[in-house]
């Protein structure tokens, strides 16, 4: 099992803030790991540092080897990484067929004959979101927040990455939408897709990730398996104080 | 020695100033027997006073106006047709001018004003263009393109004004509206204009009016167009519809930028520069040597950057803009005709490469070389003057009722109902898309509830915006900091203190305004002391660490003396040591009698700093207490930690 | 009031006015991605006008001169973006419009001395003569106008539309960062959609050079024009572009005939205003959902 990312002493932040402190985590092949712990942490500025959306300080991030801190995003998604950003954020004046081909831009023509060569890519997407499926032509605006997660997942996997970002998959949905994007996490997983999840809810996340990080104040405060953790009563602490 | 070193900057800086109008007067005196010399330095003069008003809204503003050329065609006709058909004086005819463009600058400002960017840019552009339509079409009235032929009377009427007497009358007003502009611009009102371009949001929120400021500024600077206008008019003699169009526009605009921004010594600079650069071009040789010497200082300072391994745009280009000039200005026998491509090229370059102007780059040049003291400042005043306790007025300062809050499919607040007692500090919790900000958001004016009221001290005070909610005496400071970052930590809270600058403004011009702003310091250094920010009150608040900008917020929040003090996550990024400060600063504003609330995430932080919590999840209240109960509460740690049944139910 | 006077200045007007909306949406291209235009486009519609002079004075075939001069209004298109307005997209300010203001005081000045301040025809194989329809004469030069814009935003539109760059540009439009996580490279596609706005620019010059021949006063109050006709259809409004082009050219028009010359410009200063007070994002624009 090789590792898909690493991330060694990684310090980011916004303006004259430093959100994150110096971070070090791995994620190794097939793996789904898991970031939680409360708003604020910097989790999803981790996320952002990692996929180039942000500029690091400091500190090392390395994609199946190769160092890419301090690279633009749509350098390192060249490179193997797909991140799914919290809010969902699909392009809403975009079909939904439309938002899933532009996840693999990079891979396909620009002018004619895209929509050939993204076919199987398509029809794998169709069949792992059966919902999506119906609404191919429908304005991506207009779906139902849970629809938009699916889409915002499956836009990410279009590029066949070997690394997949998702952020805060279950915001602002219903319980039941949550279950269904869960249901999802856990199929991708059993398709073997490398994952790295973060999540504001830690009981979520600890039913499906392999090793968990739980991330307080920009660093990181425990690691571990979900069964570990589960007993550790500074979980608690980390999230309430 | 003390004295000498308060006085010396005040003196080097009014030295200069006096110089530079003594050069004047002695060009004046030395070439006043050349009417063409004499009408280029007139032309300079006008042209200063112009650009005196154009810095406000292209310097201070940051906006590009294209209505500046328009103004001073109105004011030249107004004043023009004043003398031709009434036969006034020169002061009255141009007392009409400053008028028609204060109403007319009035009149425009208030919708252009709300409008950002290019969609004002627009909107001056069609005002310029219509003006210049009207007086070309208004025949009758204004004899339309073939021009108005005036005498320059004099100062009061009978008679007529020499060439060189008007020349002197120029520059007297031009020492006037200079020492004028330039006490407006270092008092209250320039400060209020810096804050509104750093942030229009924490301009309405601490009180201080952002429309009302904008639409004051441009009315200002169109009256100064419009007066400058009324100048040009009867330097020339002659007066066309056409002079006053686009292409003036563009000239002022870009001398504007070019002479520097906030400055009035740029506008005398940018005024040279379009007045002379014509005369410039007819001179080859001397023409040459200046775009060498800027062609050496750009490829200078590219070469500079390169050796750096500092590639940039705003570095090369301007190289490259200067190289392209020389080319041109060698390979051209007649420059003339390359006028407006190489004024755009110099433009280019200094646009560019020097963003704040020629003047700009001098003064950060010589603030770097020489170091004048700053006068010290006035002893802070006693806190009693400053943020008097507030004397609790019945069982509860804010009473939140049956709140409800949605937008789109989203109910941000479904039904909540809290109130805040006198002196008390509230915190505010929940996860993420609580309503907390939302809420708070409410109650500072900034969104209109669906359902619902929020009284404060017995008034209602739903929604009018943030700048009424702050005249109720609601104060806040921001998650993501809004603080006036151009400004110093002192400036941030003067600008802010309610009730400080009585003085109209006229007086503040005259230089009356010196014993106020001396109070308003003072007030100022009190807040800052709360906050123990006294050593840091004149570093710029750009400059000030992120701990120390956010205690700034507080004393600027502070100077409106709110009943209602919202703390938007105040503690976010703090060191433990910083968050005890915060602590005691809290304290402080509760001995006050002001009311808190506090939104924030870390729970010890909360039980430290409030008496009492409120904790939201999904729009509703699902738990109320001291902080250390609610800690405990089942509901609360389902809310954060997501529901351990649901998700039970799920494996 | 005779009608065959209203109706040929409304025709005519409207003519033009197919003009102005062919350079309106020109404008949309820009500011969709970017929130920002050329200020400078009237010189730029000029100097592609001159190009297609030279390159028909050549002799050379007719298509193939309008086709490079697409290519050269292109190319100048992105040279507008690289360098008046990058910078300022990158620093987050304003900046693109006193540079791009800039950059149309040079073009002018360029125009002015490498071919001249006098007005020229441009050589067109379109006929010159009208053609009757009713009691209005229509002239082949104003039928080209109108079709010749609508082919373009069609063409363009459909590009905009069926591509796969198409719809890259209209994702940075949506959302720059997030376009950027599929590997869409902001900086590209806003400067793909300045060259798409300069080949309209370029094509309208091309279009009403016959009418108003090639030369300084080409330009003239033309970006008032444009830019009056964009701001009251809306700057995100599509095709609305058309019926507002429509109705200000035969204001325009009709005012120069009844009211008096010098007055053509004032309906579209006064809808243009009136809008920016009233209606800022325009008569068809989709108004702005405030969200902080």
């Amino acid at each position: 099992m090789s590792t898909v990312l690493k991330v060694e002493g990684l310090k980011a932040g916004y303006g004259k803030s430093e959100v994150l402190h110096g971070i070090d985590l791995q994620v190794e092949e097939g793996q789904l790991v898991s970031l939680i712990g409360s708003n604020g942490a910097g989790k999803t500025t981790l996320m952002r540092a990692v996929s180039g959306m942000i500029r690091p300080r400091d500190g090392q991030v390395t994609l199946q080897g190769k160092p890419v801190a301090g690279m633009a995003a749509s350098r390192i998604v060249r490179l193997g990484l797909a991140h799914c950003p919290e809010g969902r954020h699909v392009f809403a004046p975009l079909s939904v067929e439309d938002n899933l081909l532009l996840g693999a831009y990079r891979q396909l023509p620009g002018l004619f004959g895209y929509a050939k060569k993204a076919k199987a890519q398509l029809d794998r997407m169709y069949a792992l979101f059966p919902r999506l499926s119906e609404r191919r032509k429908q304005l991506s605006g207009t779906l139902s927040g849970g629809e938009q997660q699916m889409l915002a997942i499956g836009r990410a996997l279009m590029s066949e990455p070997s690394v997949l970002l998702l952020d805060e998959p279950s915001m602002g949905l219903a319980p039941v939408m949550v279950d269904a994007v869960f249901d999802t996490i856990r199929n991708l997983k059993q398709q073997g897709i490398t994952i790295l999840l973060v999540e504001q809810f830690a009981h979520m996340a600890l039913q499906v990730a392999d090793q968990v990080y739980v991330v307080e104040r920009g660093s990181v405060a425990l690691s571990g398996t979900p069964e570990a953790l589960k007993q550790d009563p500074r979980l608690l602490e980390a999230y309430l104080g | 020695m003390t004295m000498m070193n308060a006085l010396s900057r005040h003196l080097v800086i009014r030295g200069v100033e006096l110089l530079g109008l003594l050069t004047l007067a002695v060009l004046g005196l030395t070439l006043g027997h050349s009417p063409y010399a004499l009408g280029l330095l007139t032309l300079l003069a006008i042209y200063a006073i112009s650009l005196i008003g154009l810095d406000a809204t292209v310097g201070y503003l940051g906006q590009v106006n294209l209505a500046h050329a328009g103004f001073m065609g109105l004011g030249g006709y107004a004043a023009g047709l004043m003398v031709a058909h009434f036969g006034v004086g020169l002061l009255p005819a141009l007392c009409v001018s400053i008028v028609i463009g204060l109403v007319l600058g009035g009149l425009l400002a208030v919708p252009a004003l709300r409008l950002e960017g290019p969609q004002f840019a627009l909107a001056t552009l069609s005002f310029g263009t219509f003006a210049v339509l009207c007086l070309n079409e208004l025949e009758s009235i204004t004899n339309g393109a073939q021009g108005l032929t005036l005498v320059r009377p004099a100062l009061l009427g009978k008679g007529t004004l020499d060439a060189l007497s008007f020349y002197w009358l120029c520059l007297a007003l031009l020492a006037f509206v200079w020492l004028g502009a330039r006490r407006l611009m270092e008092g209250r009102w320039g400060r209020a204009i810096a804050a509104l371009k750093d942030s229009p949001i924490a301009t309405d929120a601490m009180g201080i009016g952002a429309l009302r400021h904008k639409v004051l500024a441009f009315a200002f600077g169109s009256a100064l167009g419009a007066f400058a206008g009324g100048l040009y008019a009867f330097n020339l003699g002659f007066l066309q519809p056409q002079a006053f169009g686009y292409e003036l526009s563009v000239t002022l605009l870009l001398g504007s930028v070019l002479g520097g921004r906030k400055t009035v010594w740029g506008a005398l600079v940018g005024a040279g520069l379009v007045v002379l650069l014509p005369n410039l071009l007819s001179n080859r040789s001397v023409f040459l040597v200046f775009a060498g010497v800027g062609a050496v200082l750009a490829i200078g300072r590219a070469l500079l950057a390169a050796s750096r391994r500092e590639w940039s745009f705003a570095i090369l280009a301007p190289a490259l803009a200067m190289v392209l000039l020389l080319g041109i200005a060698l390979k051209t026998p007649d420059l003339e005709s390359w006028r407006k491509g190489l004024f755009a090229l110099i433009l280019f370059a200094v646009v560019v490469g020097l963003p704040d102007g020629l003047m700009g780059f001098v003064s950060q040049t010589l603030a770097r070389l020489v170091r004048l003291p700053q006068p010290p400042l006035p002893p802070a005043a006693a806190l009693d003057a400053v943020l008097p306790v507030r004397p609790a007025r019945g069982a509860t300062v804010l009473d939140v009722s049956g709140l409800k809050l949605y937008f789109g499919g989203v109910r941000a607040i479904d039904g909540v109902s809290l109130s805040v007692a006198p002196g008390e500090v509230l915190g505010l919790i929940g996860p993420n898309g609580s309503g907390k900000s939302s809420l708070v958001n409410v109650v500072t004016g900034l969104y209109v509830p669906t359902e619902g009221s929020v009284t404060l001290d017995g008034s209602r005070i739903e929604a009018k915006g943030l700048l009424a909610a702050s005249r109720h005496g609601v104060s806040r400071t921001f998650q993501n900091l809004q603080i006036f970052g151009d400004l110093s930590a002192l400036d941030n809270v003067s600008v802010s203190l309610r009730g400080a600058y009585r003085l109209m403004w006229p007086l503040v011009a005259a230089g009356l305004g010196h014993a106020e702003e001396q109070a308003a310091q003072s007030h100022a250094l009190a807040l800052l002391e709360l906050v123990g920010l006294t050593e840091k009150a004149r570093i710029r608040a750009r400059d000030l660490t992120y701990s120390d900008q956010r205690f700034m917020e507080i004393a600027r929040a502070l100077a409106s003396r709110p009943t209602l003090l919202v703390l938007d996550e105040p503690a976010a990024g703090m060191s433990r040591p910083d968050v005890a400060k915060l602590k005691t600063v809290i304290a402080r504003i509760k001995a006050r009698g002001i009311s808190i609330i506090l939104i924030e995430h870390h729970l010890d932080v909360v039980a430290e700093l409030t008496d009492r919590v409120v904790v939201l999840d999904g729009g509703k209240e699902i738990a109320q207490g001291v902080a250390e109960d609610v800690r405990r509460n089942p509901l609360v740690i389902e809310a954060y930690l997501g529901s351990a049944a649901h998700t039970e139910a799920a494996a | 009031m005779d009608f065959s006077i209203f109706g040929q200045m409304a025709e005519s007007g409207a003519a033009m006015g197919m003009a102005y909306a062919l350079i309106a949406y020109g404008f949309q291209l820009t500011y969709a991605p970017s929130k920002s235009v050329n200020f400078g486009q009237a010189e730029c519609v000029m100097l592609s006008a001159f190009i297609a002079l030279t390159l028909i004075g050549t002799g050379m075939n007719y298509a193939l001169a309008v086709v490079l001069t697409l290519l050269a209004g292109s190319l100048l298109g992105m040279l507008v973006e690289r360098v008046a307005v990058r910078l300022a997209l990158q620093q987050k300010n304003e900046g693109w419009i006193l540079l791009t203001i800039i950059f149309g005081l040079f073009g002018g000045s360029v125009a002015e001395n490498v071919w001249g301040r006098d007005d020229r025809p441009l050589p067109t194989p379109i006929p010159g003569d009208p053609i009757a329809i009713g009691s209005i004469s229509v002239t082949w030069y104003e039928i080209s106008i109108v079709v010749g814009a609508l082919a373009l935003m069609v063409v363009i539109e459909l590009f905009r539309r069926k591509t796969l760059l198409g719809k890259a540009v209209e994702a940075v439009a949506a959302d720059p960062e997030v376009a950027g996580l599929m590997g869409i490279n902001s900086n590209t596609a806003i400067a793909l959609a300045y060259a798409l706005s300069g080949a309209t620019a370029a094509f309208a010059g091309i279009l009403i050079a016959p009418i108003t021949t090639v030369g300084p006063t080409m330009a003239a109050g033309l970006i008032l024009k444009a830019f009056s006709v964009a701001v009251v259809a809306g700057l995100e409004s599509g095709f609305g572009v058309i019926v507002a082009g429509l109705v200000l050219g035969m204001l325009e028009s009709l005012t120069s005939v009844y009211v008096g010359s010098g007055w053509r410009e004032a309906p579209g200063i006064i809808l243009l205003v009136a809008i920016l007070a009233l209606r800022p994002n325009g008569l068809f624009g989709k108004a702005t959902v405030r969200k902080v």
